[in-house]
């Protein structure tokens, strides 16, 4: 059975993943992404290690164009 | 392939954990700057790889004048084009860290009591009044840890501020005073973090 960090604890982790893949400087504009089973998968930074909320504005700008 | 955490100014030896899959962290130099990197293979879990590379950037500031630490995912195949890469920017990479020394990112998230919808006895009116008014209190709040902070960057649901480290504590005095001011919001206060939102200078 998979017992739940306290509450501060997980809120903690989410916000230091956000900001591990959404701020910090960018030398290339590609990333490898490596997912548990699945072969390495050469994705675009902007687009699939971007957060829930990246991608709700990337949407909206998307639209706004 | 070479994964890199981030970029050091001082860094004053390597912290004592390892990195992606347990690899030895290491230092490359370019300059005045400091990388530091570990070799990874790939094809582990990227949600555990995320949560590591975040660990190894803050064991980093305690140990260094200034901490740039770079997006998760920057893989490159050799020292050799890591050092190309950050050479064009090399004289960017040392003026930022140098903004950044003694500093720390402070995040704050803090929004009202969600009321949808609104009161039966209320007009529209009134429910817009209010609206208005919780957002004024939300912008107070922001203003009075503005002045504290020496750069702010504000995202979709929270505002990143850059603060000295002599300073936190004034600031988390602040943030307390408007959470005991204002019961009814909600104010999260998390850090202090490496400065991941002011690693891009503006």
């Amino acid at each position: 059975m998979t017992t739940l960090a306290p509450l501060e604890e997980r809120l903690t982790l989410v916000d230091l993943v956000d900001r591990v893949l959404n701020a910090g400087v960018v030398l290339t504009g590609d990333v490898t992404l490596s997912v548990a089973d699945v072969d390495l998968v050469y994705v675009n930074l902007r687009v699939l290690l971007a957060s829930a909320g990246t991608l709700d504005r990337l949407c909206a700008d998307s639209e706004s164009m | 392939m070479i994964h890199l955490y981030a970029f050091a100014l001082g860094l004053r030896g390597l912290p004592d954990i390892t990195g992606l899959e347990d690899a030895p962290l290491a230092s490359q130099c370019f300059g005045g700057v400091t990388g530091v990197v570990s070799a990874s293979a790939g094809g582990a879990d990227a949600s555990v790889d995320a949560a590591r590379h975040g660990l190894v950037v803050e064991a980093l500031v305690d140990r260094a004048r200034a901490v740039l630490p770079v997006r998760f995912g920057q893989r490159f195949s050799s020292s050799e084009e890591l050092a190309a890469l950050v050479g064009t920017r090399s004289s960017s990479l040392l003026q930022r860290l140098e903004q950044l020394v003694d500093c720390v990112e402070i995040g704050v998230r803090a929004r009202g009591p969600e009321e949808h919808p609104p009161a039966a006895d209320a007009t529209g009116v009134d429910y817009m009044r209010r609206l208005a008014a919780r957002r004024g209190v939300v912008e107070e709040l922001h203003r009075a840890l503005r002045a504290r902070a020496l750069e702010a960057r504000a995202s979709a649901d929270s505002v990143s501020y850059l603060v000295r480290r002599g300073d936190v504590s004034d600031f988390a005095k602040e943030v307390k005073r408007h959470i005991v001011r204002h019961p009814e919001l909600t104010i999260v206060c998390t850090g202090p973090w490496a400065p991941y939102s002011f690693a891009e200078a503006e």
